[in-house]
């Protein structure tokens, strides 16, 4: 009797112990999609405005090439899950020169120039501050789904592990430091 | 937004957490938003509107000091009305790896919390020990905030993960504009030091080294020290030439601080370690008093490599002296580090700071309906039991 009632107590022990880490890992694949969907919204806001700024630059100064903005730009916001990192490198790597070249340039640009380049610097330190939040919880996350009672229960069920997101936006960050403290 | 933050300390007990919850709730009521700070203090002490009390604390030793703290069934339960009743978009708590109101938050709620990490301490046995324990509560947390790099390494090295870093502000319009204190207009060279002088870190031994060498040489110089400390231990060194030129003020009221910086000509961080950011130096910028400082990574970044600040090698009081000739030889130098100083203090004023914050609200928030609820797992079958029954 004491045997049964024993093992019906370990029994009722261990179930509440796995619905509870289940709960938890399904409460940190949530934390990973909320992370995700902002940084993809920072990514998405960072893309729009370069494009805005090249049209703008365009418009001032006719006869400068800036189609490679522009079509990294595209690229970037149509970029699926795989090919994301490699186009917002991209994306950076042709935006750097005309970020660095308009805040650097001795005649001034226009109020236009000057305020879009604040809301790029905002934009920049957001993907930073998202990259930073959405990889926190893929460590918290790809730790629970490391651990025994996880795997052997297979708890996680059919939902991907997820990957961290790395991609450069310190250096376009650190371009647009100047312009960064002109916004109030 | 509505935004919930949480203060394990006791509020009424003066401390650099509960000031930086304090700061930090009036700045983002000014930005417009709604708060709430759950803190513990008793229920029938004179409270700000925004301050909803937890209850009494008992004091536990945390940190290598006593901190009070609020744990147990009843805060607990505290802790999940105010949760309830407040239907936060944001819950912010703040230090949630000490056993406290913000872990029990942390443990009770569910949705995008925010946690700011104020402790540098780089042998927290505390936190190494507690960690397997903490993490399904620091799990929750889905942005995490370090007030130094120092902080954010403590962080790092005992709980894992990273951090953002957004520094601690300075309220700058009460620094400004102030009167000097009752009969101490500055002389034109009066230096000013301000803390506890007897603690060796502080580096008043080497500001009073230079003072001695400066006071050979000038005879103009002064110094006047607040703070708490042994004046007798430090007077009993000194010649009496030297000696009749410093004057102890003792512990000063907030209002007579800011009155100090007004009464000096430059001021004086001789520090010479574990400072994990210069909050002080931000205060003298605000108030405008031209700084001389150890080159302390922490000052020196505060102080943006020698722009806001004359920087001298930490330690060093020959190196302190020849800043203190320079500083004081030149107006111009002086109305140049002013410059620098207000400049820095306005990057640190609390609305830039809670700017910051509100960035990392958004960012958790983002796409989000959802508000902060309890989370009933971490509730306890006997609580469930008791409160249901």
């Amino acid at each position: 009797m004491q045997t049964l009632l024993t093992v019906l107590v370990v029994l009722v022990l261990l179930a509440m112990y796995v619905t509870w880490t289940a709960g938890r890992l399904d409460r940190q694949h949530v934390r990973v999609e909320a992370g995700r969907s902002a940084l993809d919204a920072a990514l998405v806001r960072r893309a729009a405005l370069a494009e805005e700024l090249a049209d703008l630059v365009r418009g001032t100064a006719p006869g400068e090439d800036l189609t490679a903005v522009v079509t990294a730009a595209r690229r970037a916001r149509a970029a699926d899950q795989a090919d994301r990192e490699r186009a917002e490198n991209d994306l950076t790597r042709v935006l750097r020169p005309l970020v660095n070249r308009l805040t650097t340039a001795p005649e001034p640009h226009g109020e236009q120039v000057a305020a879009l380049l604040g809301q790029l610097a905002s934009a920049t330190s957001r993907i930073g501050l998202a990259r930073n939040i959405a990889n926190g919880a893929v460590d918290h996350t790809l730790a629970l789904r490391r651990r025994r009672l996880v795997r052997w229960l297979r708890l996680a069920g059919r939902a991907a592990a997820p990957a961290y997101f790395e991609i450069d936006d310190t250096s376009l960050a650190a371009d647009l430091a100047p312009s960064a403290r002109r916004e109030p | 937004m509505r935004i919930g933050i949480v203060c394990p300390y006791t509020w009424h007990v003066p401390g650099g957490v509960q000031a930086h919850i304090r700061d930090l709730a009036e700045a983002l009521i000014r930005e417009g938003h709604e708060v709430s700070v759950l803190a513990s203090a008793d229920d029938d002490e004179p409270l700000p509107s925004y301050v909803a009390p937890a209850g009494r604390a008992v004091p536990v030793r945390y940190n290598g000091s006593v901190a009070r703290l609020t744990f147990g069934p009843i805060s607990n339960s505290r802790v999940r009305r105010w949760l309830r009743d407040g239907a936060f978009d944001v819950l912010h708590v703040h230090e949630p790896a000490a056993p406290s109101l913000s872990l029990l938050a942390c443990y009770a709620a569910d949705g995008p919390i925010v946690a700011t990490f104020h402790a540098a301490n780089p042998r927290s046995r505390v936190m190494r020990v507690m960690s397997p324990t903490l993490q399904p509560a620091l799990e929750k947390i889905r942005a995490r905030i370090a007030v130094s790099s120092a902080a954010r390494r403590t962080l790092v090295e005992h709980l894992g993960g990273d951090a953002v870093v957004i520094p601690n502000g300075v309220d700058v319009a009460a620094f400004r504009g102030a009167s000097p204190l009752p009969g101490r207009e500055p002389t034109g060279a009066t230096l000013g030091f301000l803390g506890r002088f007897d603690e060796p870190r502080k580096g008043f031994t080497v500001l009073l080294d230079a003072f001695t060498v400066l006071a050979a040489q000038r005879d103009d110089v002064r110094l006047l020290v607040a703070g708490p400390g042994d004046v007798d231990d430090v007077l009993d060194d000194l010649s009496a030439d030297v000696a009749s030129r410093i004057e102890f003020l003792g512990m000063v009221s907030d209002a007579d601080k800011v009155r100090f910086f007004h009464s000096i000509d430059v001021y004086v961080a001789p520090n010479v370690g574990q400072e994990s950011f210069g909050v002080i130096l931000l205060e003298a910028a605000a108030a405008g008093s031209p700084i001389v400082a150890s080159d302390l990574d922490a000052f020196a970044r505060v102080l943006e490599d020698g722009a806001a600040g004359e920087l001298f090698a930490v330690g060093d009081p020959a190196a302190l002296a020849a800043a203190l000739h320079r500083v004081l030889d030149s107006p111009q130098r002086r109305a140049e580090l002013r410059a620098g100083g207000d400049v820095v203090a306005g990057r640190y004023d609390w609305i830039s700071v809670a700017r910051r914050v509100l960035e990392v609200y958004e960012t958790v928030t983002a796409g989000q309906q959802a508000t902060v609820g309890e989370d009933y797992a971490s509730e306890g079958l006997l609580a469930r039991l008791i409160s249901r029954g």
